[in-house]
């Protein structure tokens, strides 16, 4: 397998819901170097079809922080996928809402 | 104190943690579990968390409820695995000088808590079990 791109690796987790879905609770994933937060998780959803595909039913995390869905990861970075809160209704303090879309 | 424990929570532990010789006034917040929920039996609960970033969410609430309301002192505390009907699920703990602050900041400690911090509920009812999200109850696969 040849290429150009260099690939970085990004420490995904998943909790609850999506934990169920995907079948995993961690998952190690190479995606391109300059990748998003939203081409980590769609790399995750070809593995794991059934998980969620709503991603305002989704809040991205790396490296314990929320972030944006257009962040872009680095190498050994943790990108945690992060269902609803009980008493969040989806609200992410930080977030701006445009940011929040389908995949 | 921030901590999630699989272990019974203790608010008295949490207000110890936060009393003080100048604070007149200590608010504690206590969230029970129930045994129904939108109209189902619950048997009981499983909470699942993202602990490490769980206790650092709680510090950034605190950092806030220190900006907000000066001279307070924060604990929060939240359990996780299997809880059972009458059992404490969280306990969130504001001393301050005087009672409207203590009472205001452990309100607000509260509620930024269950918005924000990444803890999970599932109910176990009678017809099938819920991963509770915001307003919605969803089907969860065991």
């Amino acid at each position: 397998m040849e290429s150009m791109t260099v690939a970085v690796a990004i420490h995904t987790r998943l909790f609850a819901r999506l934990r169920e879905q995907a079948g995993i609770d961690a998952e190690t994933v190479q995606v391109p170097e300059r990748s998003t937060v939203e081409d980590v998780y769609a790399a995750l959803r070809r593995a794991h079809p059934a998980l969620e595909s709503n991603l305002d039913a989704v809040r991205p995390a790396i490296n314990q922080e929320f972030s944006d869905w257009d962040a872009v990861v680095g190498q050994g970075d943790e990108v945690a996928f992060i269902p609803p809160v009980s008493g969040g209704a989806n609200t992410v303090p930080g977030v701006p809402a445009n940011s929040r879309r389908r995949l | 104190m921030f901590e999630v424990t699989t272990e019974p929570l203790d608010a008295r532990r949490a207000e110890s943690a936060v009393t003080h010789a100048r604070a007149g006034a200590i608010s504690t917040f206590t969230g029970i579990v129930r045994d129904t929920s939108r109209g189902r039996t619950v048997t009981h609960l499983e909470y699942e968390a993202f602990a490490e970033m769980a206790t650092a969410q709680m510090r950034k609430i605190a950092d806030e409820i220190a900006d907000r309301w000066p001279e307070t002192r924060v604990a929060m505390a939240h359990r996780t695995g299997r809880l059972e009907i009458g059992e404490a699920s969280v306990v969130v703990s504001v001393s301050a000088p005087h009672r409207a602050a203590a009472i205001a900041a452990c309100q607000w400690g509260i509620d930024r808590l269950k918005e924000s911090v990444p803890i999970w509920k599932k109910e176990h009812a009678a017809d099938g079990t819920y991963w509770i999200e915001g307003d919605e109850a969803v089907k969860a696969s065991s």
